[in-house]
C-alpha cells in the first residue's frame, strides 16, 4: 500500500460565539486508508468534517485535498463525497427523486448510476414512498448513497452508523471495506471507540479542539 | 431524591419582575413608546394653537398610532422570556426551587405587569409634559374636530370636557390593562410554538388583523377593533357606536384575549409539556396536525425531469432544482384561493361604497375586472396583511440552507453561484406572483359578473375608489397604469424578500426574517401617517408607501412622484444586493434538520 497524502489540514482554527471549537489543528490523510475520528458530543468532530468539506470556513489555517487548497476560488473539494449526521434529504420526495435532484446539479451522473447506487445501499429505486416514511436506518443508507453517487475517491462520513441496527452496521462495515478494496479513502466520525476499532486503519480522538492519535 | 421547593411565591415574582423591568426589551419598549408619542406630538403641533393640554395629549396619543403598536410595546419587555428560559434550562432551575404552578404564575404576572408598565409610562410622561408646558384653557371650539376629540361616546365626551385629568388617566388605565393582556397572550403563545419571535409577533399580527377586519373591511363587529377598545376617536363614517348601552361590548375583546390566553395556558402549560419540551429541545413533536400528511403527494411537488440529467450547465440545473424544491402545487393553490377570496371581499366593498355605479346608470362603461385589480392590489391593508405577507412567507425558506441544500451547493461548487441562483429565484418568484394574482383577480371578477374590457369604466371618475391617482386615469391607457402598479409591487416584493434572505442568512433561522419584515411592513401603515409632516425623503421611508399608489393621508401623489417609489426600491436593491452577497460569501453551513 503506498502512503500518499491526499488531504492535509494545517493549523485549522474555528470559533463560534466565543467558543473555540477547533484550535490549531493539524491532520493528514493517506490514500486508500480508513481513518476514524471519535470524540464526545460537541467536541468538534462534525465541525472539522464540515471544514474539510468546505461547508464551514475556518478562521485560520488551510485545507488541501488532492493537491487543491480550498479558498475563494475552490470553495469545495472535488472528487469527494460527504454524508453528515442529518441525511440531507427532502422528506416529501422519493429516494430516487432526491438523488435525481442532486445529480442534476452534479451534471455527470446517469439514471442507471442512480438506480445502481440505490440498490448498492439496499434500497429499491422504484419505491414510490416519500422519504418521510423511511426509518432512520433507511435514511442513513440513502444519505450514504448520495455520497457514493459520483464515485468519489474520498468519502467523508459523519456518524454514518447512527440509526443503523446491528445488521445494518455489519452491512456498513462490509461496504466500506469493499470501497477500500476499490481504492477509495474513507474518513468517518463516530461516538464509539469500540466500533471504530473493528475496521479502521487509524483512529484519532478529538478533544479540546485538537486531534490526538489513539 | 426530590428537592423540596424552598423559595416562596413573592420571592420568585419579585425576581422575575426585576428581570422584566431591567431587561433590554423594557428599555426598547419605553423608547419606542416615547418615540411614537414624540412623533404624535409633532403631528399635534399642526393643530390650532388654542389646544389645551388634554387636546395635545389626546392628539399625540391618536396620531402616534399607539393603539396599533401597543402589542409590540407590551411584548418587548418580557413576553419572550418563557421561551428563552425553557431553551436555556433556566425554567427547570426555577421549577426545582418552587412549585411549577407558582413559577408559571410569577412569570405570567411579572410579564403582564412589565408589559403594562412599558405601555403606560410613556403616556404618563406625556401627561406630565403637556400639563407642565400647556396652560391654555380647555374646550376651545377651535379644536372641535372629528379626529381631535372623542365625539361618539357621550360619557367620554363629558369626561374630556369636565375632568380632563381623569379622562387621561382613564385612557392610560385602559392602555395599561390591554397592554397586560397582549403581553400575556404573547407569552402564552410560546407554549404553542416555542420561539421567542412568536411572542413578539403573534399579538401584533392578531391585533393588526382584527383592526383591519373590524375597522376597515368591516367584516367583523366594530368592537373587536383594538382602536375602539383603546378609546381613540373613530374615523369611520359608518360606525355604529352611538348609544351608551353598547359600551359593555367594549369588554368583549379584552375578555376574549384573556380567555384565549388562559385556554392556551391550561391546555398547553402543564408541567410535563413545558419542562419535557425544554429537556428535549430537538425532539420532534408528535403533533396531531401534520399538514404534510394531509396534503396528497401529487400536490406536494412538481414532477422532476429526468431528461435534465447530464445536460445544461451546473448553475442552470441548480436553479431548476431550486424551482422544484421551493415552488409547490399546494402553494399555488393557497395563493389562488386567498387572492380569490380577497378580490371577492374587495368587490363587495366596492358595491357597498358605490352602489350606483353597479346599476344601469353606469351605461356602457360599467365597472370591469381592471377596476377590481387596481382596487385589490392598491389597498394598503390588504397589501400588508395578505398580498405581500403571503409572498414573503412563501419565499422565506431559501435560507438557512437545509442539509439537502448544503449538499447541492457543494456540488454546485461556489457560494456566490448559490447567491445568484437565489436572486434569480426571488426575482422570478416576484414577477410570477404578480402575474398570478393579476390573472386570479381578473378571473374572479369575471366569475362574479364583471366584464373584461380594454376601456376605462365609470370608476375612472371615482378613481380614489380603485386606489389610483387622478393623472393615471386621465389617458385611457391601462397598460401604462398596470406597468406602474405592477412595477412598484413586484420590485417591492423582490426587495423585501432580499431583506428576508439577508436576515435569515445572518441569523441562520428561517422565520425570523419573515417576521421582522412583516412587522416592518405592518408598522409602516401607522408610520406613513406619522411621517406626514416630515420632509419628502422621509415620507417614502415607510414600506407601504412604495407598494401602493394611494394611502391615507397620502390620498394624492403628485405627477413628479409617480416613480419615486420605484427609485426607493432601487435604493433598497443597491444596499441589499452587496449585503446579501457578502453574507453568502462568509456563510458557514452548519447542521440543520432535514426539511420537507
Amino acid at each position: 500500500m503506498t502512503d500518499t497524502t491526499i488531504l492535509t489540514a494545517s493549523k485549522i482554527s474555528k470559533t463560534f460565539k466565543q467558543k473555540e471549537v477547533l484550535r490549531d489543528l493539524d491532520f493528514n490523510l493517506s490514500e486508500n486508508q480508513i481513518v476514524a475520528i471519535c470524540g464526545t458530543n460537541g467536541s468538534g468532530k462534525s465541525v472539522f468534517m464540515r471544514v474539510l468539506a468546505g461547508l464551514v470556513l475556518p478562521d485560520n489555517g488551510s485545507v488541501t485535498i488532492f493537491g487543491t487548497t480550498l479558498d475563494r476560488k475552490n470553495e469545495f473539494p472535488v472528487n469527494t463525497g460527504v454524508h453528515f449526521d442529518n441525511s440531507g434529504l427532502l422528506l416529501t420526495e422519493t429516494a430516487r427523486n432526491n438523488l435525481l435532484l442532486l445529480a442534476m446539479v452534479s451534471n455527470t451522473i446517469s439514471k442507471e448510476r442512480i438506480d445502481e447506487v440505490i440498490r448498492l445501499v439496499g434500497l429499491e429505486p422504484m419505491d414510490k414512498r416519500p422519504v418521510r416514511t423511511y426509518s432512520t436506518g433507511m435514511r442513513q443508507r440513502l444519505g450514504i448513497a448520495q455520497a457514493l453517487m459520483e464515485d468519489p475517491k474520498l468519502l467523508m462520513l459523519d456518524e454514518p452508523t447512527t440509526g443503523l441496527d446491528f445488521a445494518g452496521q455489519d452491512w456498513f462495515h462490509d461496504l466500506i471495506h469493499e470501497l477500500q478494496n476499490q481504492g477509495k479513502t474513507i474518513l468517518i466520525t463516530s461516538h464509539s471507540k469500540e466500533e471504530i476499532a473493528k475496521f479502521c486503519d487509524q483512529a484519532y480522538e478529538m478533544a479540546g479542539g485538537q486531534l490526538r492519535r489513539i | 431524591m426530590m428537592i423540596k421547593p424552598t423559595a416562596n411565591f413573592s420571592n420568585t415574582f419579585i425576581s422575575e419582575l426585576k428581570r422584566a423591568t431591567r431587561s433590554r426589551g423594557f428599555i426598547i419598549a419605553l423608547l419606542l413608546g416615547m418615540l411614537l408619542l414624540g412623533l404624535g406630538l409633532n403631528y399635534a403641533s399642526h393643530y390650532p394653537e388654542e389646544k389645551s393640554f388634554v387636546d395635545q395629549w389626546y392628539l399625540a396619543y391618536n396620531h402616534s398610532f399607539y393603539f396599533q403598536m401597543l402589542p409590540l410595546i407590551a411584548c418587548f419587555p418580557f413576553a419572550d422570556s418563557l421561551s428563552s428560559d425553557r431553551k436555556q434550562g433556566y425554567l427547570e432551575r426555577l421549577a426545582v426551587r418552587q412549585t411549577f404552578k407558582k413559577v408559571m404564575s410569577a412569570k405570567f404576572i411579572a410579564n403582564a405587569f412589565a408589559g403594562a408598565l412599558a405601555a403606560i409610562l410613556p403616556l404618563l410622561l406625556l401627561y406630565a409634559f403637556t400639563t407642565l408646558t400647556n396652560q391654555n384653557p380647555i374646550n376651545h371650539p377651535a379644536l372641535n374636530t372629528v379626529d381631535g376629540r372623542p365625539y361618539e361616546m357621550q360619557e367620554l365626551v363629558h369626561l374630556f370636557q369636565n375632568s380632563p385629568d381623569l379622562f387621561i388617566l382613564l385612557v392610560a388605565g385602559v392602555v395599561f390593562f390591554i397592554g397586560a393582556l397582549f403581553a400575556t397572550l404573547g407569552m402564552a403563545s410560546t407554549l404553542l410554538v416555542n420561539h421567542r419571535f412568536v411572542a413578539l409577533s403573534l399579538p401584533f399580527l392578531l391585533a393588526s388583523l382584527l383592526q383591519y377586519f373590524a375597522n376597515r373591511a368591516k367584516l367583523i363587529p366594530w368592537y373587536l377593533a383594538p382602536s375602539e377598545v383603546l378609546l381613540t376617536p373613530n374615523f369611520s363614517p359608518s360606525h355604529a357606536f352611538e348609544t351608551t348601552n353598547e359600551m359593555p361590548r367594549l369588554f368583549i375583546l379584552p375578555a376574549s384575549l384573556l380567555l384565549i390566553s388562559l385556554a392556551i395556558i391550561v391546555l398547553f402549560g402543564k408541567r410535563q409539556q413545558v419542562l419535557e419540551n425544554s429537556l428535549l429541545p430537538q425532539k420532534k413533536s408528535a403533533h396531531p396536525l401534520d399538514l404534510t400528511k394531509l396534503i396528497p403527494a401529487r400536490l406536494q411537488n412538481f414532477p422532476i425531469k429526468e431528461s435534465r440529467l447530464q445536460r445544461g450547465s451546473k448553475w442552470g440545473n441548480y436553479f431548476r432544482t431550486q424551482l422544484n424544491i421551493h415552488i409547490r402545487p399546494v402553494q399555488i393553490i393557497v395563493i389562488v384561493v386567498m387572492m380569490a377570496v380577497l378580490s371577492g371581499v374587495m368587490l363587495g366593498w366596492m358595491k357597498l361604497q358605490l352602489p350606483q355605479v353597479f346599476t344601469a346608470e353606469a351605461g356602457n362603461a360599467p365597472p370591469n375586472t381592471w377596476d377590481l385589480y387596481f382596487r385589490t392590489i392598491g389597498d394598503p391593508w390588504a397589501m400588508a396583511l395578505v398580498t405581500a405577507n403571503l409572498f414573503l412567507f412563501m419565499v422565506s425558506n431559501l435560507q438557512p440552507q437545509t442539509a439537502f441544500g448544503q449538499l447541492s451547493i457543494k456540488r454546485l461548487g461556489a457560494r456566490w453561484r448559490s447567491w445568484l441562483a437565489h436572486l434569480g429565484f426571488l426575482l422570478l418568484a416576484a414577477i410570477a406572483y404578480g402575474l398570478l394574482i393579476f390573472i386570479v383577480i381578473h378571473l374572479t371578477g369575471r366569475l362574479l359578473g364583471l366584464p373584461f374590457s380594454t376601456q376605462w369604466s365609470v370608476m375612472r371618475l371615482s378613481f380614489e375608489h380603485i386606489n389610483l391617482v387622478g393623472y393615471l386615469v386621465d389617458p385611457p391607457n391601462h397598460a401604462l397604469v398596470f406597468a406602474t402598479v405592477f412595477g412598484m409591487s413586484t420590485l417591492g416584493f423582490f426587495s423585501m424578500s432580499l431583506l428576508v434572505l439577508l436576515i435569515n442568512t445572518l441569523t441562520q433561522r428561517r422565520l425570523i426574517g419573515y417576521f421582522i419584515v412583516e412587522i416592518l411592513l405592518i408598522s409602516s401603515l401607522p408610520l406613513a401617517s406619522i411621517f406626514l409632516n416630515l420632509p419628502p425623503f422621509f415620507q417614502y421611508v415607510p414600506i407601504i408607501r412604495n407598494l401602493v399608489m394611494r394611502f391615507y393621508p397620502f390620498v394624492l401623489r403628485n405627477l413628479d412622484q409617480t416613480y419615486t417609489s420605484i427609485y426607493t426600491w432601487l435604493i433598497w436593491l443597491i444596499v441589499l444586493l452587496p449585503l446579501t452577497w457578502l453574507a453568502y460569501r462568509k456563510q458557514d453551513y452548519l447542521s440543520h434538520p432535514d426539511a420537507d
